[in-house]
Parts: structure tokens; sequence; C-alpha cells
């Protein structure tokens, strides 16, 4: 009798065997659009980032909107480009702490480098609800508040005959929109101009080397700067985290958009930590008063060449930046705006301050400069065509 | 596999043998029973690094499979009681779980025999699916918990539930009806529970002893996490450092063991035991703002063949596991990396072990283990000593 029953059982158990895996495995179908073909310049370790699909990549468009984006004549007075604002060599922003339009007009906030912006949930320093790069160019383009190339409905077509006067336009923009009905229109511009500094990607720091394996790409203090960094005590990687150093990242792998913005604790006039009128962050757009003083976490990849920093650009020194966040905060002491933003109720929990020794910040900041990508700040890929 | 589990049921059903003592509601006395459980084990190395999550690479972990450490280690604590009255009965369960801080009632149940035979019991109960569920060191010849039910199990499946078993002479059955809020299920707002059937035979025949069982278990996931580090139980693993990700969908295993055993005469007995578990699993996984799709069909396999003379017993284990994992979509590969399933081959773990009791309450066991890569030390050293008293009050208290 016994002997039927193991003899059953142990048919089942080679049933169960029969069904065996080979061996294990784990196999994974990314499903990538392989960057389109485009010439990303992206390491292994890099994800592509989302493309609109109305304006897919290619490189006669990224070849003309880099044309357009060194091109002053682009402008309601022929003075300004949108490399007036955003250079090369600051990874592609201005060195001044409030841009200034081509009407001599000043901006409230500070030109931000164009770094890696392919990879933002949103665009500019507090807008949830600009996603697109179609969409936001539109702004120093024709926007009027404040006035920043200064094109509008009255000088569009004139600028528009001017292009289409030069030759070497005529054949870029027949490249970039072979099926085009028409050339030469204000959505082919902007189009090109995403394109361009949609391309713009900088992954290549002594950090990333480092990352990669070239374990003397950084020197022992970026290394002890990277742990703080990283640290519980000084929390910089809960916002400016990841591969794109900024929690505000958004790529192809990735099916849901997060876009956080933080206070900082910059301002407090009144006590209840209200920002200064003309720059309120997020509530300017939301209406919410939540969102008061809410930016968003920036990338921090080149911070070294674009000084000065945050939003309105007071602060002149990557020194000064990490006393702001040892303190917590920043306490305005006199003027209109003044305040005590290491009190402000807005401010995020993670900016509580911290006790950093002198060697300590200069690990911190020895870690900031590896962010720099020296061949992002020179490529000629990205360079002036123009000269 | 429904199918397969349910045949041999079937063959083991309709079987005429006579009992080997059957574990179970059963056999109860009346009046108050209980057992108190003291197990204790030193490691020559912690199970995996101090300072990350433990798991085994390949698979998605979680419920309460944290890991021993190097030195001292409680591997139970614990105080079981049965109290009988008539036709009812209720059970209670306090126990401190491996290092876990703090004592929890992990069992708390309410029974009623219907017949000699049937009863039905609810409350928060372990299953009786896989008798290992409910291992007890006295019940293993191994210091080591086996792989699987952590792997598969989070250790042991104990859940809100309701079951009804039928016990006869030499076999016993039974369904399970679970809320479904334990790994590997996930109750959450949208899980629709879980529930398993098992059958169970122990049979005796001249030398012979036999034990065998079969189960299918079938769960329902919304958003289950690996919360293995949470609530106190961090391990010195920073808990923002731990990659949270989200798994919705199915999870069905089986499983079929047979443990025959021949006894040469009162002092010499051989024995074997086989055990093969399936898990399959199929749905999303999110991380972070990632999500994929993933399906997991994941084997194992326990062999192993001891020797015991009179107190002592010798036994030779071999346990291996084997995955196979599809993911497709775009969070596909940074989701494989951040958890670490891409895998670095089977988990094979080959083992030695001695145990000894000195009387029927106390014993000690020397195990050594040969690990392969996947589980982070090669060589592992356990000694381990438990200790238990039953104890039992006549009815009415
Ligand atoms: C007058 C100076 C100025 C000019 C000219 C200018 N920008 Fe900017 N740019 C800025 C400022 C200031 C911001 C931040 C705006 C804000 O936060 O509201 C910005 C932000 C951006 C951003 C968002 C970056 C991010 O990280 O989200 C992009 C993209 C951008 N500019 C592209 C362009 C392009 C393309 C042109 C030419 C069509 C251009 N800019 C012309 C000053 C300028
Ligand atoms: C709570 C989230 C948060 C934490 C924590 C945080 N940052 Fe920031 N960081 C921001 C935001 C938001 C901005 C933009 C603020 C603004 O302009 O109002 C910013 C701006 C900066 C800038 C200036 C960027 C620029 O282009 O002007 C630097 C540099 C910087 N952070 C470095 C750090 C360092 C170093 C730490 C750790 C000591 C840190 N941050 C911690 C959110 C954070």
């Amino acid at each position: 009798m016994l002997i039927k029953f193991v003899i059953a059982v142990i048919v089942v158990l080679s049933l169960g065997l029969g069904g065996c895996l080979e061996k294990s495995e784990t196999r994974v179908d990314g499903a990538s659009t392989g960057g389109d073909g485009f010439a990303w310049g992206l390491t292994e370790s890099i994800p592509f980032p989302q493309v609109p699909e109305d304006n897919p990549m290619s490189e006669e468009k990224f070849q003309l909107g880099r044309h357009l984006f060194y091109d002053v004549r682009l402008s309601g007075n022929g003075t300004q480009s949108c490399a007036s604002c955003h250079q090369q060599s600051l990874a592609f922003s201005d060195g001044l702490a409030l841009a200034i339009g081509s009407t001599g007009e000043v901006h409230p906030r500070n030109s931000q480098p164009l770094v890696n912006i392919a990879y933002n949930s949103s665009l500019t320093w507090a807008n949830s609800s600009l996603r697109h790069l179609e969409q936001q160019i539109l702004i120093p383009l024709f926007g009027e508040n404040p006035v920043e190339q200064g094109l509008n409905d009255d000088n569009i077509e004139e600028v528009l005959q001017i292009l289409r006067n030069d030759s070497e336009y005529s054949s870029l923009f027949l490249a970039a929109f072979p099926d085009a009905q028409t050339l030469f229109t204000v959505e082919q511009i902007v189009d090109a101009l995403s394109i361009f500094v949609r391309g713009l990607i900088s992954f290549n720091s002594p950090y990333d080397r480092f990352l990669a394996g070239e374990t003397d790409a950084i020197s022992a203090s970026a290394i002890r700067g990277r742990d703080l960094f990283f640290s519980e005590r000084l929390e910089c990687f809960h916002c400016h985290g990841g591969y794109n150093f900024s929690d505000s990242t958004f790529d192809e792998t990735m099916a849901f958009i997060e876009m956080p913005f933080h206070n900082t604790g910059l301002f407090n006039i009144d006590g209840k930590g209200s920002y200064p009128s003309d720059n309120r962050g997020l509530m300017d757009v939301t209406n919410n008063a939540d969102d008061m003083g809410r930016f968003r976490a920036v990338t921090l990849r080149n911070i070294e060449v674009t000084a000065p920093y945050m939003h309105d650009g007071t602060m002149a020194s990557l020194e000064e930046v990490l006393e702001f966040y040892s303190a917590g905060g920043r306490n305005v002491t006199s003027g209109p705006n003044s305040g005590d933003g290491r009190a402000s109720p807005l401010k995020s929990g993670f900016v509580t301050g911290f006790d950093i020794s002198d060697a300590e910040k200069q690990d911190v900041l020895s870690f900031l400069r590896s962010l720099t990508d020296n061949e992002f700040l020179q490529n000629p890929r990205f360079a002036n065509p123009w000269e | 596999m429904l199918l397969k589990s349910l045949v041999l049921c079937f063959v083991l059903m309709s079987s005429r043998a006579f009992s080997h003592g059957v574990e179970g509601a059963g056999a109860l006395k009346e009046g108050l029973s209980y057992a108190v459980v003291a197990d204790f084990h030193l490691r020559s190395a912690s199970q995996g690094p101090s300072d990350s999550v433990w798991s085994i690479p390949g698979f998605l972990m979680g419920g309460e499979a944290t890991p021993m450490g190097k030195g001292l280690n409680i591997g139970e604590g614990s105080l079981s009681t049965v109290y009988k009255l008539g036709d009812m009965f209720t059970t209670a369960r306090l126990e401190q779980h491996g290092n876990a801080r703090g004592v929890e009632l992990s069992n708390l149940s309410l029974g009623y025999f219907l017949t000699d035979s049937l009863y039905f019991e609810l409350g928060q109960l372990t299953s009786l699916a896989a008798t290992y569920q409910r291992r007890s060191p006295f019940q293993d010849s191994h210091v080591s918990i086996p792989v699987v039910y952590d792997v598969f199990w989070g250790r042991h499946y104990t859940d809100r539930g309701l079951r009804f078993v039928w016990q006869g002479a030499s076999a016993s059955c039974g369904v399970e009806l679970w809320t479904g809020d334990r790994f590997p299920a996930a109750q959450n707002d949208e899980g629709n529970g879980a529930g398993d059937i098992f059958c169970h035979m122990g049979l005796t025949h001249d030398s012979w002893e036999f034990l065998g069982e079969a189960f299918v278990f079938v769960g329902d996931s919304d958003r289950r996490q690996d919360d293995r580090y949470e609530g106190g139980h961090s391990h010195g693993v920073q808990t923002e450092d731990i990659p949270q990700s989200f798994f919705t969908g199915t999870v069905e295993v089986f499983g079929v063991s047979a443990q025959p055993k021949y006894k040469l005469n009162q002092n010499y007995h051989f024995g074997v035991h086989a055990e093969i578990q399936q898990l399959q699993m199929e749905g999303d996984l999110l991380l972070d703002t990632r999500q994929t799709e993933i399906e997991s069909k994941l084997q194992s396999l326990w062999v192993e063949s001891f020797f015991q003379f009179d107190q002592t017993t010798f036994s030779l284990r071999y346990q291996h596991l084997r995955y196979k994992n599809d993911l497709f979509g775009n969070g596909a590969e940074p989701i494989t990396e951040a958890l670490g399933i891409g895998g670095v081959g089977d988990p094979i773990r080959r083992s030695i072990a001695l145990r000894h009791s000195f009387d029927k309450n106390l014993q000690a066991k020397l195990e050594w283990q040969d690990n392969s890569a996947a589980f982070y030390r090669e060589e592992v050293v356990l000694l381990g000593i438990s200790w238990k008293y039953l104890g039992h009050i006549e009815a009415p208290l």
C-alpha cells in the first residue's frame, strides 16, 4: 500500500520538476526608443529623455536650432539672441544676477543654465504648467513681461523676412523640414530651437568618470565631499539627487511625472514666510498660498561656472550657498525684504541647518566642482556656428 | 498546476493506512495546553551586508524575512496556548521573531468542531498549507530557516482569515481564506484577498513512516511593499536607502513534499525530505516614477537525507532556487537594477547539520553551510540551542 503512495508522490514530484526552469534568468525588454537615433552622446548609465511625439529629434533640426539660438537677428531690435543670456562657457547662463532683455528691461529672475533640460520635469525656476520646451521658448521670443527678445505681431514678419533673405537659412530650413508646405514659420523656429536646447547634454564630468570606474578622476577631498553631500546631515541629495542632481527629473524609463518644488527659506518678509511680491515661486502660477517661495531644485551639474546663484541671483558664490544651507535659511537684515528665512514656517523640512567645519566645506565645494563638464563647456557641436 | 496537486491529494486520500499523528486541532486535549519555546543561535557571519537591505538577487522579498546577524541571534521566543472546552477552542501565540524588537501577538483564533473530524477556525492564523510555515526548531534538523520560506513566504504566511479543516485518521485537508494582508499578497485598497487548499497525510506501515503534503495558494496584491525594515526593524539600514517598490498583481504558489522514513530498529532511522515549490506572479511593479510589467516564475527544490541514531541526527540538505523574470516596458531596466532582480545565477545552498536531543525539551544543533554567490556569504557555521516546555491544565480552568 505505502509503496503505492510513495510512487504516486514521486510521480507528482517529478511532474513538478518536469516543468523545471532551464536556468535562472531575468529578461528585460525596456522598450527604449533608442533615443530616435539622435546623437545624444549619453553614456550607458543614463536613460534617454522623453521627447514630444510631434517634434521628434533630428540632426537637421538641431543644426537649424543652433543657428537660430546664436542669431541676434531673431529679436525685435536685432540686438539679442538666446545666447546673449545663455552662454556656452557659463554652461549657458549669463553671469548676471538678473537677466536683461533686448530693450533693457530687467527680468525678475536669474538666467538659468541650459544643462540637461531635456530631463526637467518642469521648466523655468518654478512653473508646474510649463512641461515642454515648445511652450517655454515662446516666452523669451515673444514675452512682454518682461520683454526679452522682443518679437511681437508687428515685427515678426519683418524678422522672418530677414531670415528668408539669408540663403544659408533656406537650406537649413529645407533640410530640417523637407515635407513642409511653407518654410520659415514661427512653429518651425520654435521646434528647431527646442531640439537644439534639448540636445545640450552634459554627463561627462570628472565625477561621471569616477562613477564609471576611473578612481582617480576626482580628488580625495571631492570623494569626502560626495559623502557629505549624500549624508543625512547635509540632506542635499533629497532635492538634488539622482543622475541629474535634481529631484525634478523625468526620463524615458518613467511612467509618472513628479514635479516637486521646495521653499528653502531664502525669505520671510512678514514672519509668515512671504517672498518678494514679484518672485513668489510656484505661487505665482498656482495662486495657492502653500506654494509661496517654492522653487524647483535645479541640477547642480556645472554649478561651478553658473554664478551668481538662486532664482534671484542673490548669492555670489558656492561658499555663500553652503553658508546659507548650513544656517538653515537666510536672514535678510535690512531693506524691504528683511526677515529671517531661517524661521520661515514654509521652509522645507530638509533645510534645517547643520554644523560644518571649514575643511568639510572645502570638501563639499571640491565635490560640486567635480561636476563641471569641460567637454560640454567647449564642445564645438554646441558652439556659435556663425563664428 | 491546480490539477497536479488535486491528483496528488486524491491519490493520497483514497488510502487507508495507519495514523501518524497528523498535526492540527484534532489532537487537542480538553483544558489549557501551552508551550514555551526559546531558541537561540550563533552565526559565524551575517546573512547579508549589515548596511543594506538583505535580498537574494533575482527575487522580490518581503514579509518577515529579515536577515540574521553575526553572533548571537534569537531564532524564536514564543508562548503558545490552546484552550479547548467542548467543541470550542481558542488559541493565542505571543512571539519574538528573529531579532525584531518587541513581542507580538502573532496568532489569536477561535475555533469550533462541527463534527469530530471537521472544524473551522477564524482569527489571526498562520497558514497550514505548508508545514514549515509553522516551523518549530524542534521539527527542523537545521538551525537555519529553509530558504524557500524566506523567499516565497516572507518566512511564514500569517494573516487574518478563516479555515475549514477536515481531519481523518491519516490525512487532513483544508481550505483557508485570507484577507490577503500579508506578503506575498497585499490588501491595501484593491486587494482581493488570498486563499489556499492543502492536504497533508501521515502513514506508518511496518518499519515505514511517510509524511506527504500538497497545497495551492493564490493571492492578490495591491501595491505590495517590502516592509521588512519598517517599524523598528531597520537593523541599522537607513530606511531612506531602501528602494520602495510596489507590486500589484497576482501570486500563485504550489508545493508538494514527501518525507519517507525507514526505521531499521528502535535506534536507527533513515529518511528523506523532498519538497518542491513553485511561485508564479504577474502584474505591475512600480518604483518611484517608474513602472514595469513583470512576470516571474520561481522554483525551489529542497532535498535532504538524514540518519538518526538514538538522540542524534545527521542530515545533508540541498536547496536550490531558480527564477525566470520577464520585465516589459519603460521602467524595466532601472527597476531591475534598483531592486536587484537581475540576479547572479541560481542560489544554491548545501548544508550539513548535526542535532542532538538531550531530552525531549532540550536540543543543540551544529550546522555548516556552503552557499553560492547569491547568498553573499559563501561559508557559514551555525550553532543553535533550543528549549521547550509543554504544559497542560485540566478543564475547566
Ligand atoms: C533676456 C535673457 C534671456 C534670453 C534672451 C533668453 N533667455 Fe532663456 N531664460 C532666461 C531666464 C531669466 C530664465 C528663467 C525664467 C524663469 O524662471 O521665469 C530662462 C530660462 C530658460 C529655460 C528653462 C531652463 C530650465 O532649466 O528650465 C530655457 C529652456 C531657456 N531659457 C531657453 C531659451 C531659449 C531657447 C532662448 C532663445 C529663444 C532664450 N532662453 C532666451 C533668460 C533669457
Ligand atoms: C529642500 C530641498 C533642497 C535641499 C535639501 C537642498 N537644496 Fe539646493 N536648491 C533647492 C532649490 C529649490 C533651489 C532653488 C532655490 C531658489 O532659487 O529659490 C536650490 C538651489 C541650489 C543651488 C543654486 C543653483 C543655481 O543654479 O542657482 C545650489 C548650488 C544648491 N542648491 C546646492 C545645494 C547643496 C550643496 C545642498 C546641501 C547642503 C542643497 N542644495 C540642499 C532645493 C534644495
